[in-house]
């Protein structure tokens, strides 16, 4: 081999095993799954057969798989705003206390540590219908004229009987995640209540990073109320915080599964059937791996789709140097 | 266009107290530098005054108005931070028009999006591109006005935080070390440029340094601080020829004061090392002093042509081209002497060889063991000194 030759190969030669790792464990398995998506292969067969799109048709026409996509992004689409909201405005108000912020911060922080799945078992016994203790508390409220006049809105001479309380104190409290009109929203709240404090604490980060100085000259430029200050300095610092949390937060939302498999099992009828659980149910449970690998697709395409968009359109804006 | 008065500010934050009943009155129009070294409180003082720290107690008044509790968007003052504290994420034209916009519009006029709505808002951002667009002029920085602070150097920086401050014609500047992070030459540079500046608009400055070249070149007035209080109050030339102070007369001045320890006979008479006398008398009773020789007011020779003169050891000649700083040792006291002097002078002088350094004209301050200064017989005290300091020698006396 010549100088010349080798000079052009050994760089190769170099990054060789770090490519072959990250190909052999990343990038095959995806193109596995890609490959038996369009299969009807399932696990313990010898053999399998192709069967081109009929898998992808199937998550695109049947009505089980339509109602998967739309619980998926129902919950995506409540969680995600819900849990910034939330984390923003609660790093907001615990980095303004002079103590106790330590406290405040392992408080909230406590559901993003505790496993989902323990703290399940604990959603599942409060939002039972018949010994939980939400709807006994909701129905102790109904006989008390102070909070039922407050809930119901009859303080403000609306009808009892046409507001959401009124109606339920008379004809009794929903069942949660047993009523199919219910069950998303439970399964949403309970991811909100676990996600926010992940955010934050990033948002905690975020915050500190943003130098005094700007507060002082957005101060001694005018902005004398706090929103201002907010939308001057605060607000746009934490721009590079904030498109991290919407792709993580978004990412680990299209990812819930625990607390579906722990309370709902996809039901009822199909009204929380995530596409994580779908996959769960489909390829394991019913070893039916290519419909299974087909959704799998589909969803690391939407979770693509997510990061892109982000890359693209948000993140030259929110960096400034 | 006001006037500022400091009276008996205290700070403390929590036991260590660091503005100890601070009082200063600045005239309306008048460049007033805070000036001492890192810690003496004088950020602390700056930012009082502007009202980013509330004080433990005192007063801050601004024309005449007590403003201890009006916020700092309500005391109509502008401030270059340090850092210059740019927004980031506007552009070198929208960080220009913030303190406009944030005064001029109303709070439905600032909505984003709904604002553009508002009757009256389109005049009104037409006057404010027209103010920014003067002051672009006056700094020179029209080309850069697309362009965001991370892609601006430090000057370019510097000089748009300036138009911040300006575009709003606040009644007092408040500046906190503006030049620190720039290079030397620029800073030699921008230190022209705000002095130009000050006479044009003709505005109170207030500056905070610790570059004591900084606020001698700039200021009308110099406030020394040292450990939470301000030692002197007066001009460049006061300061300078006339120091209150032995930490003050220490401070200002590069390269630094001599400083020998001395003596003061019961004649009014002060000896220092090497049984070096003035021929001056000086009030006050005997007692141990410190004698201050600035390196300019000495003279050095192999040989002194009148015989009085301490004796040294040259240990280092330090070349500026027009002036040579001779470093020497007295003796072996252990003192190191600085003397100026001019290059043929500093040519007769070998290194590690003999020479002998005197005073010219008998030009010495003399401190007390408290720091405060003992003034000569025929000396004027205070306010007047440094026009006698400046005179030529003869005719004072």
């Amino acid at each position: 081999m010549t100088g010349r030759a080798q000079a052009r190969t050994v760089p190769y030669l170099f990054v060789a095993p770090a490519v072959t790792l990250m190909v052999v464990i990343l990038l095959v398995p995806v193109a596995i799954a890609a490959l038996l998506s369009f299969t009807d292969y399932s696990l313990g067969n010898a053999d399998f057969s192709f069967v081109g799109i009929d898998n992808y048709e199937d998550i695109f026409s049947r009505r089980t798989y339509a109602k998967m996509i739309a619980s998926s992004l129902i919950y995506v689409g409540v969680v995600v705003p819900a849990s910034i909201g939330l984390g923003l405005g609660s790093a907001l108000l615990i980095s303004s206390l002079r103590f106790a912020q330590d406290f405040y911060k392992a408080v909230f922080f406590l559901p993003t540590m505790a496993a989902l799945l323990a703290m399940a078992i604990v959603w599942e016994f409060m939002l039972n219908p018949t010994i939980g203790s939400v709807n006994a508390l909701l129905s102790a409220g109904c006989a008390s004229p102070f909070w039922h006049g407050l809930l119901s809105g009859a303080f403000l001479g609306v009808d009892p009987a046409t507001s959401w309380y009124g109606n339920a104190c008379a004809t009794g409290f929903p069942l949660w995640l047993g009523d199919r009109a219910y069950a998303l929203g439970s399964l949403c709240f309970i991811g909100v209540w676990q996600a926010f404090g992940f955010n934050m604490v990033l948002y905690l980060a975020g915050l500190t990073a943003i130098p005094r100085e700007l507060y002082h000259a957005a101060e001694m430029d005018g902005a004398a109320s706090a929103w201002d200050r907010f939308r001057l300095v605060t607000w746009p610092l934490l721009g590079p915080t904030t498109v991290f949390v919407v792709t993580i937060t978004t990412i680990r939302s299209f990812q819930v599964f625990d607390s579906v498999e722990a309370l709902t099992a996809g039901g009822p009828s199909k009204s929380t059937y995530v596409m994580m659980y779908a996959i769960y149910e489909k390829a394991i449970r019913q070893n039916l791996i290519g419909i299974g690998a087909a959704i799998t697709v589909v969803f690391l395409i939407f979770v693509m789709a997510v990061t892109l968009i982000q890359r693209h359109y948000v993140e030259k804006r929110v960096h400034y140097s | 266009m006001a006037t500022v008065t400091l009276r008996n500010i205290r700070k403390s934050f929590g036991t260590t107290e660091v503005l100890k009943g601070v009082s200063l009155d600045i005239a309306d129009g008048e460049f007033v530098s805070l000036v001492g070294p890192s810690g003496c409180g004088k950020s602390t003082l700056l930012k009082i005054l502007a009202g980013l720290e509330p004080q433990n107690s005192g007063d801050v008044a601004i024309g005449g108005r007590v403003v201890n509790h009006i916020r700092p968007s309500r005391r109509d003052l502008a401030m270059v931070f340090q850092s210059y504290a740019l927004y980031p994420h506007l552009t070198v034209e929208e960080n220009l028009m913030v303190p406009l916009k944030l005064r001029r519009l109303n709070r439905m006029e600032r909505l984003p999006g709904l604002g553009h709505l508002m009757p009256g808002r389109r005049q009104k951002m037409h006057r404010i591109r027209a103010v920014v667009e003067e002051t672009t002029e006056t700094l020179k920085i029209g080309d850069l006005l697309a362009r965001k602070p991370g892609q601006l150097s430090g000057g370019q920086r510097q000089r748009v935080a300036v138009g911040r401050a300006m575009v709003r014609k606040p009644v007092a500047f408040l500046m906190d070390e503006p030049l620190s992070n720039l290079d030397a030459a620029l800073r030699v540079h921008m230190r022209a440029e705000i002095a130009e500046l000050h006479r044009d608009l003709a505005t109170t400055f207030v500056y905070v340094t610790h570059d004591q070249a900084e606020a001698l070149t700039m200021s009308d007035r110099i406030a020394v601080m040292m450990d939470g209080e301000v030692l002197q109050f007066a001009s460049p030339d006061e300061v300078y020829h006339d120091p209150a102070d032995l930490r003050v007369a220490q401070f200002i001045g590069s390269p630094k004061m001599n400083t020998l320890p001395g003596a003061l006979g019961s004649g009014g008479a002060v000896s220092t090392v090497g049984g070096y006398t003035f021929a001056r008398a000086f009030d006050g009773p005997p007692q141990t002093v410190t004698v201050g020789l600035r390196p300019e007011h000495l003279a050095i020779a192999p040989k002194a042509p009148n015989g009085r003169a301490i004796p040294v050891t040259v240990r280092h000649k330090e070349n500026l081209g027009s002036d040579f700083f001779i470093h020497a040792n007295v003796g072996d006291t252990g003192h190191t002497m600085i003397v100026r002097t001019e290059p043929h002078t500093a040519q007769s002088l070998p290194l590690q060889g003999a020479a002998e350094i005197w005073s010219v004209e008998d030009r010495a301050v003399v401190f007390s063991s408290d720091n405060r200064r003992i003034y000569a017989s025929d000396e004027l005290r205070g306010i007047g000194a440094a026009d006698l300091a400046l005179a030529p020698a003869g005719a004072a006396q």
